[in-house]
Formats: structure tokens, C-alpha cells, sequence
């Protein structure tokens, strides 16, 4: 497909990223028009990216690998189970993918001679890896001067903690972002899991990259770019670091409640497990609940009658809202509540995401089609461009898929190489038997 | 040279999620110009933490945080006399940026007709809750009820609890950092092109695509019918999530099975490498084991502090991290050798360390050139030096409340 007169038409990314933050990264690089070649290996299957295990056989494995490791589609394996996981097809739009075995030196050559062909190498390997494979800053930039270089070290690439190993919730218990999420009776064991620094990470790559390139586009000289992981999230928790900072106070977590907005909570729906959240941060939005509610007389009531007491107050108006929210459906209950100007939402499940008139409006999920999973309707774009609107062109690729493409067009390998290379197991679209 | 030095940005956003966005932009060179209503300025600045938890518009922690290598003017942009002031402002501006309500923008003309004509080329930014189109587009809406929409909250704590909000406004810094690389993108495609835009980006979008990588749920859904549901961890029996340790918590991701036998160095149990239940990948799915390494793992976190625990786990390649609170990570040493915090003075706040760089480009990245401005501190500059107006305008201006 054409992606001309997009904002990177220009652009070819090689994508060596893994598991969430950097291919979350290079699924926008792909959207604003770039051709994305992904790298793979037959030898290799990088765990939590196409699927947490290499082979799962039966539907009974991969029901056994819980909520996220079963998400194959339709919870059957399949032939080739690595292109049915949903953490890597999630993000694998625009994506093409080629298959080479770095760790022999040809496969190091084949893509030495893929950097020459591309614009942008991006990455989110364990720092360091990508020496062993002739890919450091260093090499690449030597043979294409031209290159924008993207890595994403979870610590930065100095410091005691460089080579700390980490993944997304490591980073947020160091940043301090943790400690400030969860339930005000609990401790932190039972905030549950919490995996935002993957996606603050990888739309900080984005920016950085299109930085990059936006002074490439200027001066013609590639740039090695570093993004700090740990550093890029804790300048989203600002205000609390800054209360660190000025009064030597550590925040701690008021389960759903806020300091200055009350009342603050989610609460109980119809329905099994149902909730709506609402938030009141002004007396005119306290008079919008009140009516909502059916409780008119509530904005003479004393007792809430500012911020302050509504926040003194606030057991009690957790009470008399739950009352209200817990004879409602819960999509109908933020309705209502949006239609006297209070902040709300239901607590949505996926079901009802799909089914969001809203959501529906905007064309927010694309339906695709591809081999070893059917049809489906995948989400779909961060944000809308009016002159140069973002692609869905190609569903997520199967392993392989564009060997030919990659290799007989990008690179000119002749039909014999390509068949010996085939043989010796750089291309194809299975994983090699020792993998399973 | 910072990579996006000379572009030139008019900043009419407010709050966290705009304000995030032109942060991003100028503390990696954009020329952002802040323009604040009269009198009270960006909301934000009455909101905390204050020095001594005593409120101050120019001491604001989460103001002076967001709006760093900015200047500031004030106007007016609803008078007529303002919205001309206006107009002047993004003749020669690349990019303007606005988080108001889409309703707002039509009423005050400032929509991307109403600047097309007074500047073609111009990018304009919208940030906004539900987007500019849609039955929800005038909704209101804080972090947390995003996080609700965005359908992350309903798997976020426990089950016997209500859902659980995300930490601070991380909604409205993911809004924020989308926008700016909506923004480079456009102003690429300008720079080519000669051609500006609209970018329409509604903190529900990307909040439902990625919210603690909500896109894999959305889609798990598709692909099997099953939902996020709180407190549903793996059910794996090596350790993934947050645990209890002689002085505080940890975080370890110990993925399965490549770093089985690390694990087990570490835990000081390395007998069981040689244990032929754990030669089949699968077992680590079994409850049974899962209790008994976990037996393993609490002995030996009870006898560690967070920092030696992470310390250990690390020398044995493990990923297990300290949780910090704030006041941790302000002191954590790796961030100090890093030179993470910049300290700076602020003419009403003091001296003060600021959240510092995060995203380095060889060319030059972060700079902390100028700290927060103070409400309408580059009236003069800009009103006298950049739109050539003369002292008794500006006053005027002043006392018709415009400026």
C-alpha cells in the first residue's frame, strides 16, 4: 500500500524491539508512514513477545498459561502458534516482519546490509546485547552515518544501575510511581500489577525518534538517541516529586480518593462487578451530582457544603452515592451523571469498549484480517492527523511473512541465495526444532 | 543544538495533560510562549504541593514542574481586541497547542478554520477528553475516570475491592507526551509540505489503546472472549509482582523459565537446578510448586532490605527492583550519579531540584534554561518586542483587562 504524502513516507525503521514498550514505539513509527521491517530469528523466540512460550501444543497448554499467556486466538495453537499471541499482534499493524540467525556471521552481514537500506534502527534489548551482534552506535553508524539510532535502557546507559535487569513494573518501583498507586487500608501487594511505564517508555520513543529525524530531515546526519526508561515516567509523577523535593514528604497512595477533589471513588453498579467513577472539583459540579442523584436538597445540606467539608465528609457521601449508582447500570449512571456535568465514567470492561457508541463513532477499531487468526477488530490509533490521517493497512505479520519481500526486493538476494539461505534456516516462517 | 530548536510554539493549553505537552517541547528547544487568562493564570498554579503547604501562584509544584523553558504572557483571547491579539500571535507561530473543551474553541474562534486562513502552514494541536467529533466530545472527565473508560481500572486492584486508580495523573501525561510527537510528525510533514493540520488527539484514545498496555487486553478479548480481571496474576511459580522484605517491598519479574537456575543461586537453593520436576517448562504453571518456591523466596526477602535485595538479585541477573517512595527516589543514588535532578533557582520558589533529563539525542537534549515563568512575566518582551506595540497600548490593554 501507498503510503505517500504521509509524515514519514520517507522513513524505513528496523524494528529490533521486543516484548511491549518498543514495538508499542514502532507501531506509531508505522502508523505516520513508515515501512517497518521487524527482525526475527527461527533460533530464537523472545519470550512475552510472540507469546510467553515458544510451542504451546493444545488448547489445554495454552489455557494453563493463564489470562495473558493463553491469549491466542481462540485459545487454539494452531500450526503456528507464535502468530496468534495477542501481546505481539496488539501492536502489529504495519508491520512487516524477516526472519535471519544473528549469531552466525552471515545473518550479522544480512542485516549490516538491512542497515544500509534503513532510516531508523530501534531497540529495547538488554543493554549491551546488540554489540555481540555488530549493532552497536558505533558500527551502525559507520556503515550508514545516516542513521537515527534508538535504544531504551530501563536506567539509563550509565550509572550503578546501567545494566540492571528490569521490566515495566521494576522501572515504576524505582521511579517512585509505585508507591503512589493503590488502596489506602492495603499495602502495595495489593495494588496488583501495574505495566504504564511500557507504554510512557515507548510513546517517549516516538517523540524522541521523530525529534531525531525532524533535525535529520535538516542536516542529513544520523543521531543516536537515548531513552531513559525509569527517568521519562517519574517526569509524569512531577507533583509529587516536587512535594519530595520541597517538603521532604513521600506521598502515599489514597486508594481512589484525591486531596483536593471530593468526593472521588468508584462506585457499585447493578450487575456483577459493575462500577462507575465520578469525581466533584468545583460547587458546580457538586450541584450537577446532587441533581443527578435525585438529591436536590443535599446543596443546602451543612454537611458538604464546600471542598473541605465534602471531603471531612466523605464516608458519608460514599454512602448516599452508592445508593444511588447501586440501583443503575453502570454505563447508564455515567449518562447521567455527564449530562449534569460531573465527571464520570463507567469502569469499563473490554466488552464495552467494543461496544462504545463513542468509540464506534470515530472509527476508533479497525477490522483486519489475517492468516492464522481470522477476522477481528483490533484498536487502533493514539491520535487523528486531518491532512496526512494515520494507516491500518496490514494486519500483524505472520513470522516470515515478508522474507521475499525483504530479501528479493530490499536487499536483491537472487532466487538460488534465497533458496540456500532458506535451507540454512535464516528464512522461513517456522521455528527450528530445538526452539520448542 | 537541541533537535527541535526554532520550532515555534504558541501554547494556549492549561492544567497537566497540554502543559505536559509543551514541557516535552521545550525542554528539548522548541520556543514555547505560554498564554495565560489575566489575573489567575493556568489553573494549575493553585493547586499543590507548596513550599510549607502554604498556596502561592508562582510556588506551585505541579506548575512550576510542567512549565519549565517557558515564557508567559497574559490575554484575554475571548475579547475581540484579544482573539486579534491572538491571530497576531499565530501568524508567526508553527504550532499552536489548546486542551480546552471542543465547544470552547468554536465559541472563541480559534478552531483550525478559523487559523487556516491567517496561517496555512500552522499545525494546531487539540488535546482533549473525548476528542474534537463524537456523542462524547464535550464530556468532562479527570484521571481517574479515563482510567475507568480506558478499561485498565476495572483490572486494577483487587477483586474483593472496588477497581483502583492509577498513580498521579499518568493519563494526562501519556495524553501529553502523544501530542508532542503528534507535533514533531506535523511539523515534519509542514516542513516538507508547507502544508499545516489539525492533530486531534482525545486523552480517551490513547488511554484505551495504551493505558498499562491496554491494546493486549482490547485484544485478548477479540481473540478468546476473556477479561482482565483484578488480582489475576500469572499463575506462574516464579515471581512476578510486588513482596514484602525486611524494611519495605520489592518488585521482581523473574519471566519464566530462562532464568530458572539464576533464580535459584539467588533464593541460595541451587540443589533444585538438578531437580528433574523442573526440567519441563509447563510445571511452573503448577499450584503446588508455586507454593513451595514460594516458601524460598519469602525466607530469604525477610533477611534483605529492599536496597540489598535488589543489589543481590541483580548480581545474580534477575530483575528485582526497590519499590521508592518519592522521597527514595529523590535520593536514590543511581539517579544522583546520573545527575537525574537539575537543581535551579526561581525567583518567588527558591532553589529547587527539578525532574531532569530522560531523552538524549547527540545533538543535544534536555536543557534547563529557564525555570517556570512567572504569570505574564514576558508581557513586555512580547507585546512591545515581538508585536511592536507601544507602552501606552500595553496599558491599554492592561487596564481593559486583555492583558
Amino acid at each position: 500500500m501507498s503510503t505517500a504524502g504521509l509524515p514519514l513516507s520517507h522513513i524505513r525503521v528496523l524494528d529490533l524491539t521486543l516484548i511491549w514498550a518498543g514495538p508499542y514505539a514502532v507501531t506509531h513509527l508505522g502508523d505516520l508512514g513508515a515501512e517497518i521491517i521487524r527482525v526475527e530469528s527461527l533460533q530464537h523466540h523472545i519470550t512475552n513477545t510472540r507469546g510467553f512460550v515458544p510451542w504451546p501444543k493444545t488448547k489445554e497448554e495454552v489455557l494453563n498459561l493463564g489470562y495473558l499467556g493463553g491469549m491466542y486466538a481462540g485459545h487454539e495453537p494452531g500450526k503456528r502458534p507464535w502468530n496468534k499471541h495477542g501481546m505481539f499482534n496488539g501492536l502489529g499493524r504495519n508491520k512487516k516482519s524477516m526472519t535471519v540467525d544473528m549469531t552466525r556471521p552471515e545473518g550479522v552481514e544480512i542485516v549490516h546490509d538491512l542497515v544500509r537500506v534503513c532510516d531508523v534502527l530501534i531497540e529495547n534489548n538488554t543493554v549491551g546485547l546488540l554489540r555481540r551482534f555488530g549493532l552497536d552506535w558505533e558500527t551502525v553508524h559507520r556503515i550508514d552515518p545516516a542513521m537515527v539510532y534508538v535504544t531504551m535502557p530501563i536506567h539509563g546507559l550509565s550509572g550503578p544501575y546501567s545494566d540492571y535487569m528490569g521490566f515495566g513494573p521494576n522501572g515504576e518501583a524505582i521511579s517512585g510511581a509505585l508507591s503512589l498507586r493503590g488502596y489506602d487500608d492495603s499495602d502495595v501487594t495489593t495494588s496488583g500489577n501495574s505495566n504504564h511505564m511500557d507504554t510512557t517508555s515507548g510513546m517517549a520513543a516516538v517523540y524522541a525518534t521523530l525529534m531525531a529525524l525532524y533535525e535529520r530531515d535538516g542536516t542529513g546526519v544520523g543521531r543516536f538517541v537515548e531513552v531513559s526508561q525509569v527517568e521519562h515516567l517519574m517526569t509524569m509523577i512531577g507533583a509529587p516529586l516536587m512535594d519530595a523535593a520541597m517538603n521532604g514528604r513521600a506521598q502515599t497512595p489514597l486508594g481512589n480518593r484525591d486531596p483536593v477533589r471530593a468526593p472521588q471513588n468508584a462506585y457499585p453498579c447493578t450487575g456483577e462487578d459493575r462500577w462507575v467513577a465520578l469525581s466533584v472539583g468545583s460547587d458546580k459540579e457538586w450541584d450537577g451530582l446532587c441533581r443527578a442523584i435525585g438529591r436536590p436538597d443535599l446543596v443546602e445540606d451543612p454537611r458538604f457544603e464546600d471542598a473541605a467539608s465534602r471531603q471531612a465528609n466523605h464516608d458519608a457521601l460514599d454512602e448516599i452515592i452508592g445508593a444511588w449508582t447501586s440501583q443503575r447500570e453502570s454505563r447508564a449512571a455515567m449518562g447521567d451523571l455527564q449530562a449534569h456535568g460531573v465527571p464520570a465514567s463507567m469502569v469499563a470492561n473490554e466488552a464495552d469498549l467494543y461496544e462504545d457508541p463513542h468509540l464506534a463513532d470515530r472509527g476508533f477499531f479497525h477490522e483486519k484480517t489475517q492468516e492464522d487468526c481470522g477476522t477481528h477488530r483490533y484498536p487502533g490509533h493514539t491520535f487523528k492527523l486531518s491532512k496526512t490521517p494515520l494507516r491500518f493497512d496490514t494486519p500483524p505479520p505472520l513470522l516470515g511473512e515478508h522474507n521475499p519481500y525483504v530479501y528479493g526486493e530490499l536487499l536483491g538476494v537472487s532466487s538460488s541465495e534465497y533458496r540456500r539461505l532458506e535451507a540454512e534456516k535464516h528464512i522461513g516462517m517456522d521455528y527450528v526444532p530445538e526452539v520448542r | 543544538m537541541q533537535p527541535i530548536a526554532g520550532l515555534n510554539v504558541l501554547d494556549l493549553t492549561w492544567h497537566t495533560a497540554g502543559p505536559y505537552c509543551t514541557k516535552m517541547l521545550a525542554d528539548y528547544g522548541a520556543d514555547v510562549l505560554k498564554v495565560e487568562r489575566p489575573g489567575t493564570g493556568d489553573p494549575a498554579r493553585a493547586y499543590g504541593p507548596f513550599p510549607g503547604d502554604i498556596p502561592h501562584r508562582e510556588k506551585s509544584g505541579l506548575f512550576l514542574h510542567l512549565n519549565t523553558n517557558k515564557r508567559s504572557i497574559t490575554l484575554d483571547f475571548t475579547t475581540d481586541t484579544g482573539r486579534a491579539i491572538l491571530y497576531d500571535l499565530v501568524r508567526d507561530a508553527d504550532v499552536v497547542v489548546e486542551n480546552f473543551s471542543p465547544s470552547v474553541k468554536e465559541r472563541h474562534g480559534f478552531t483550525y478554520d478559523d487559523l487556516a486562513p491567517v496561517n496555512p502552514g500552522i499545525v494546531l494541536c487539540s488535546i482533549s477528553n473525548f476528542g474534537q467529533t463524537g456523542p462524547y466530545r464535550d464530556w468532562k472527565a479527570v484521571d481517574m475516570t479515563m482510567y475507568a473508560f480506558s478499561g485498565q481500572m476495572n483490572g486494577s486492584g483487587q477483586l474483593d475491592s472496588p477497581p483502583l486508580k492509577s498513580a498521579d495523573l499518568l493519563m494526562q501525561g501519556q495524553a501529553g507526551s502523544g501530542a508532542s510527537a503528534a507535533i514533531v510528525a506535523a511539523a515534519m510533514h509542514q516542513r516538507r509540505t508547507g502544508e499545516g493540520q489539525a492533530i486531534d488527539l482525545a486523552i480517551a484514545e490513547i488511554s484505551v489503546g495504551s493505558a498499562d498496555r491496554r491494546m493486549t487486553a482490547l485484544i485478548g478479548y477479540q481473540y478468546t472472549g476473556d477479561m482482565a480481571v483484578r488480582d489475576v496474576m500469572l499463575p506462574a511459580a516464579l515471581p512476578v509482582g510486588f513482596y514484602p522484605c525486611a524494611d519495605g517491598y520489592v518488585c521482581m519479574t523473574v519471566a519464566p523459565p530462562a532464568r530458572w537456575t539464576r533464580y535459584v543461586d539467588l533464593l541460595g537453593k541451587p540443589e533444585l537446578k538438578d531437580d528433574p520436576r523442573f526440567q519441563d517448562p509447563m510445571v511452573f504453571s503448577r499450584p503446588e510448586i508455586k507454593d513451595e518456591l514460594d516458601l524460598h523466596l519469602f525466607t530469604w526477602l525477610a533477611e534483605n532490605g529492599k536496597q540489598e535485595a535488589m543489589e543481590q538479585a541483580q548480581e545474580h541477573r534477575i530483575a528485582g527492583s526497590a519499590i521508592n517512595s518519592t522521597v527514595d527516589a529523590l535520593n536514590d543514588p543511581h539517579l544522583e550519579a546520573r545527575g537525574y535532578f537539575v537543581e535551579a533557582d526561581h525567583s518567588k520558589a527558591g532553589r529547587l531540584p527539578y525532574p531532569g533529563a530522560s531523552l538524549f539525542v547527540d545533538c543535544g537534549g534536555f536543557e534547563l534554561k529557564r525555570t517556570a515563568p512567572l504569570l505574564g512575566e514576558h508581557n513586555e518582551e512580547v507585546y512591545s518586542g515581538r508585536l511592536g506595540m507601544t507602552k501606552l497600548e500595553i496599558g491599554q490593554l492592561r487596564s481593559a483587562g486583555v492583558v
